[in-house]
């Protein structure tokens, strides 16, 4: 089991601790621990049913049953509902494009910043997410219903961002898409890590993940197996074999 | 928009058409009778709409608030003649602690196996009236004690007159909580818990909280109009008010097959069942009683097969064809 290094972990971000979590039966996590500082872009990589989806919903609250710690900016989020995760500033972006398809794309927007009330700051964080995303301002008052897939995915990122976010997670943002929406999407995460946010993201692309990410976790039936630079992990055998199919 | 401010003139404009109609009929008559049953069954309809349409919960267990409000406020009446608006209110709180036991196991419950479960709780309800003969006289019923001089105190009157005007007030209040929570912050958590329950956890909605405040709500109008409704049946027993096909299916069907969701749509569709069941009750004979569970389903098939958003958006759907407006049903559409 690893430690985080105590000289690159002064007071991180967020701090997963020997974290196990199940769905009511099995343990499907075990023994989880993870550290992400500050302004970091974090990868989470491995093969489908490793646990990586439901490591996500433990930080946010979403798995019925957790053993362990995680702390997010000195806040124990075992013990914090997981309505009241988002106005820590944590907005978690759900694998498979949950968008809500009877609202329009505006209205899923400004549903993203539930958690932040009656925000005045709201209306230019909207602003900004149609900087980012010029094409859901062209589309604000189509329902979200009747979007392509690609831009579903728009609308549940940028649904992400309306909360002002300190911490982005990401769960398969690209699964199904198009390679030039593929590409297009991870130059809007680079985007967004430039403008202070954390990102991690979970990523079945592995090499695009290692592409985008400065470091990376590698889980495998539930647990992490091991943990690196992004940038060397790509050149690791065991990396290349196992999920570059080199 | 402009049917946005036609719909409060036209709901109003039908609130007064419906103070009058009385004033034309006999208010002993049977024409009075069908006339509160189908008011009541449109608020019925409605309250369960609170907790079906907004949260999207498919309730088949309804049945258990309504006993529960005709039995509370009936037996406070015959035991210390309490006034069925104290025995009522009394009523709700029970239904809402009901309500609230029950969401235990069902909160987190989706679609069939929520729906599964309410029924199994409605049904365990009626089986318990049945067997606990020393309180709610069991099978053989329980009769709302007569008082020759009635008054509104007591919640009883000479003639069905002021039950009908009691009904319709309740109709009026109830549609508007229904407007209320759905036009307000709840509503907006309802719906975003409707249309996708993850994505409306993951920006902070609390799930379990916004279905628990509907089903409360829906549990304790639905007790008090069991309250209503035994002030002015004067005569029950289990299987009728706890009853899955009289109560509890009644409630959702008038509320699907109108348009689940809508304002209109439990007004609409207790407007078309109540008056249809009669018809077929009064042509076929009570000997052919189960014919009109038949004659339900037949309708519902085919309602849903139209159109599954309901009778008003079917209508929505017709006038566009005649008035040649292009498109399919509009969504704003109270
Ligand atoms: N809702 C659920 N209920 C029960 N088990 C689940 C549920 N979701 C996922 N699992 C199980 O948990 C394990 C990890 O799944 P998941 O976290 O989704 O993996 P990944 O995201 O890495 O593909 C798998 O064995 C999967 O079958
Ligand atoms: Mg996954």
């Amino acid at each position: 089991m690893m430690t985080p290094d105590p000289q690159t972990a002064p007071a991180p971000l967020l701090a997963v601790e020997g974290l196990s979590a199940s769905y009511g039966g099995a343990w499907v996590l075990r023994d989880v621990s993870l550290v992400m500082q500050e302004g970091e872009f974090l990868s989470v990589i491995g093969a489908n049913t490793a646990g990586k989806s439901t490591l996500l919903k433990a930080i946010s609250g979403l798995m019925p049953k957790v053993e362990g710690r995680i702390t997010f900016r000195g806040t124990d989020l075992t013990a914090t509902p997981s309505h009241r995760i988002p106005s820590l500033g944590i907005a978690h972006v759900p694998e498979g494009r949950h968008v809500f398809p009877d609202m329009t794309v505006e209205e899923n927007l400004i549903a993203g910043a539930f958690a932040r009330g009656t925000d005045a700051a709201i209306g230019d964080t909207l602003a900004h997410v149609f900087d980012l995303f010029p094409r859901l301002k062209e589309r604000r008052r189509q329902l979200a219903g009747t979007l392509s897939g690609g831009e579903q995915q728009m609308v549940a990122v940028g649904r992400g961002m309306m909360l002002d976010p300190k911490l982005l997670i990401l769960d398969e943002p690209s699964l199904g898409l198009a390679p030039m929406v593929v590409e297009e999407m991870h130059d809007r995460f680079h985007e967004i890590h430039e403008s202070g946010v954390s990102v991690l993201l979970v990523e079945q692309n592995v090499s695009l993940a290692l592409e985008s990410a400065e470091r990376a976790y590698v889980m495998s039936s539930g647990e992490i197996e091991f943990e690196g630079v992004a940038k060397d992990l790509a050149n690791d055998d065991r990396i290349r074999k196992a999920y570059l199919g080199i | 928009m402009t049917r946005q401010r036609l719909l409060p003139v036209l709901l109003f404009a039908g609130v007064i058409i419906l103070a009058l109609i009385p004033l034309g009929l006999d208010p002993r008559g049977y024409e009075m009778r069908i006339l509160c049953i189908t008011l009541l069954f449109a608020s019925l309809g409605q309250a369960w709409n609170i907790v079906g349409g907004l949260a999207n919960q498919i309730s088949l267990g309804h049945a258990a608030y309504f006993g529960i409000g005709a039995y509370t406020s009936t037996i406070l009446l015959k035991l210390f003649s309490l006034s069925p608006w104290l025995g009522g209110v009394i009523g709700m709180i029970l239904a809402v602690a009901f309500a609230l036991l029950l969401s235990l196991p069902t909160a987190r419950l989706k679609g069939h196996y929520y729906a599964l479960a309410t029924l199994a709780a409605g049904e365990a309800i009626r089986v318990i009236a049945n067997s606990w003969a020393d309180v709610t006289g069991g099978p053989v019923g329980i009769s709302v004690p007569y008082l020759p001089d009635g008054s509104l105190w007591m919640m009883q009157f000479s003639t069905v007159l002021p039950n009908y005007y009691l009904f319709l007030a309740a109709l009026v209040v109830i549609c508007l909580v229904f407007w209320k929570i759905k036009s307000g912050a709840l509503g907006y958590r309802l719906r975003a818990i409707k249309e996708n329950e993850q994505a409306a956890e993951v920006i902070g909605v609390d799930t379990y909280r916004s279905k628990l405040i509907a089903a409360c709500v829906s549990a304790a109008i639905t007790a008090f109009l069991g309250t209503l409704y035994a002030q002015f049946q004067f005569f029950f027993d289990p299987d009728t008010v706890f009853g899955v096909a009289t109560i509890s299916v009644k409630m959702a069907l008038i509320a699907i097959l109108g348009g689940v969701g809508r304002l209109s749509g439990p007004l609409v569709g207790a407007a078309f069942i109540i008056p249809m069941e009669e018809m077929a009750n009064s042509y076929f004979g009570s000997s052919a009683a189960g014919l009109s569970q038949f004659a339900y389903g037949a309708i519902l098939v085919l309602v849903i097969l139209l159109n599954p958003h309901g009778l008003t958006a079917l209508f929505a759907q017709l006038r566009d064809r005649f008035t040649g407006k292009g498109g399919s049903h509009d969504r704003s559409v109270a």
